[in-house]
């Protein structure tokens, strides 16, 4: 008798770009199984994680893109596997990211393509795939369209859903929306964005260890013990040398070399100089 | 032997009297339909207009914080 098993999930993401939606595919690296073969994400949850939790993190592992609206649909797949004798049932969820997210692929996948319903259902190498993409750009018109209802003119996803409708598309408008599990409350038909401050550390440590050869190399500092020490905790870099003049000659070259690596000089705040104890004034 | 030493301060993210004063920016610009949060050491700016915070980034361009101001996690929902 085949076994039963649970623990696969597959997940769509989908994206509204310029009024049309656009499903994720992500193509499989040559090295894997199933090498070169399109899918959307798929993953197994772990014990003692629900299968949207599963997804979830799956879509942040696989596309590192960590959506917001996350929907079940209403079907789940079935299929059974000869070579092990079970009969996987998956749960499949529709996720929503942002229209310029950008992808970042795991070592499973080797390429990536955002495409509308019907051409990612060509492009999947299952049919359950191809058919499971449909609701859920039914169901994510329907959204759209229940949005854009202020708008005179139809705008393409609103056709889309209309195609849709010839099947049991009301059915799928049911599909139960599902609170994302993490991320912030957002307000519908609103956008935003997040004003930081902020350096890439790589780069600072980067620049430092450059500015400590070359200064090490240098001729003027030949036999000097002058050293830049970058602690990523305290943030903070700490330079030190015999006298001031090595001091502002070794922070010319970090500047240098933090400029030529995109590191904003305006977020490195010079403090006091610090003069060797032999110059302070004597008692 | 003694040396010299300086310490350089490295500012990596907005510190809450950064992020007030973007705050009190955006609310003194009289923009409507915009609203700003203070996260931690990000503002949230969010508006149901995006041409409002098209707007909003080309503000906060011009003023001058002290830092580089970062602009990023767009999202529209």
């Amino acid at each position: 008798m085949p076994r039963l098993q649970r623990t696969h999930i597959e997940a769509y993401v989908f994206r509204r770009r310029s009024g049309r939606v656009e499903f994720l595919c992500l193509r499989r690296a040559r090295d894997r199984s199933l090498g070169g073969v399109w899918q959307p994400v798929t993953g197994k949850s772990r014990v003692r994680e629900t299968a949207l939790a599963g997804a979830v993190r799956e879509v942040r592992e696989e596309t590192g893109l960590s959506p917001r609206r996350w929907w079940a649909l209403e079907t789940i797949t079935a299929y059974y596997d000869p070579a092990k004798d079970v009969v996987l049932m998956l749960p499949l969820f529709a996720a929503e990211a942002g229209a310029r997210e950008a992808v970042q692929l795991s070592e499973e996948h080797d390429a990536h393509r955002w495409l509308p319903a019907r051409a990612a259902g060509r492009l999947y190498l299952w049919r359950r795939s191809a058919s499971a993409s449909r609701p859920c750009a039914g169901r994510c018109s329907a959204a759209a369209t229940s949005r854009a209802r202020s708008r005179s003119r139809p705008s393409p996803p609103t056709r889309a859903a209309a195609r849709s409708r010839s099947g049991d598309h009301d059915d799928r408008r049911r599909h139960g929306a599902v609170a994302a599990p993490e991320g912030g409350a957002t307000m519908a038909g609103t956008s935003s964005f997040d004003v930081t401050t902020g350096v890439d550390f790589m780069e600072v440590h980067n620049a430092v260890d450059q500015a400590t050869k070359e200064i090490t190399q240098r001729y003027d500092f030949k036999g000097v013990k002058a050293t830049l020490e970058l602690s990523q905790k305290d943030k903070k870099i700490t330079l030190a040398a015999p006298d001031e003049f090595k001091l502002k000659a070794m922070w010319d070259v970090l500047q240098g070399k933090l400029v030529r690596r995109g590191v904003p000089l305006k977020n490195l705040k010079p403090g006091t100089v610090e003069p060797p104890p032999w110059a302070a004034p004597a008692r | 032997m003694g040396s010299a030493r300086q310490v350089i301060e490295i500012q990596d993210g907005l510190t809450s009297d950064m992020a007030r004063e973007i705050v009190k920016t955006l609310k003194e610009a009289k923009l409507r339909k915009v609203q700003a949060a203070i996260q931690g050491d990000t503002v949230r700016v969010s508006s149901a207009s995006k041409d409002e915070l098209q707007g909003v980034i080309a503000l906060l361009k011009q003023q001058d914080y002290g830092v580089e101001l970062k602009f990023g996690n767009f999202r529209s929902n």
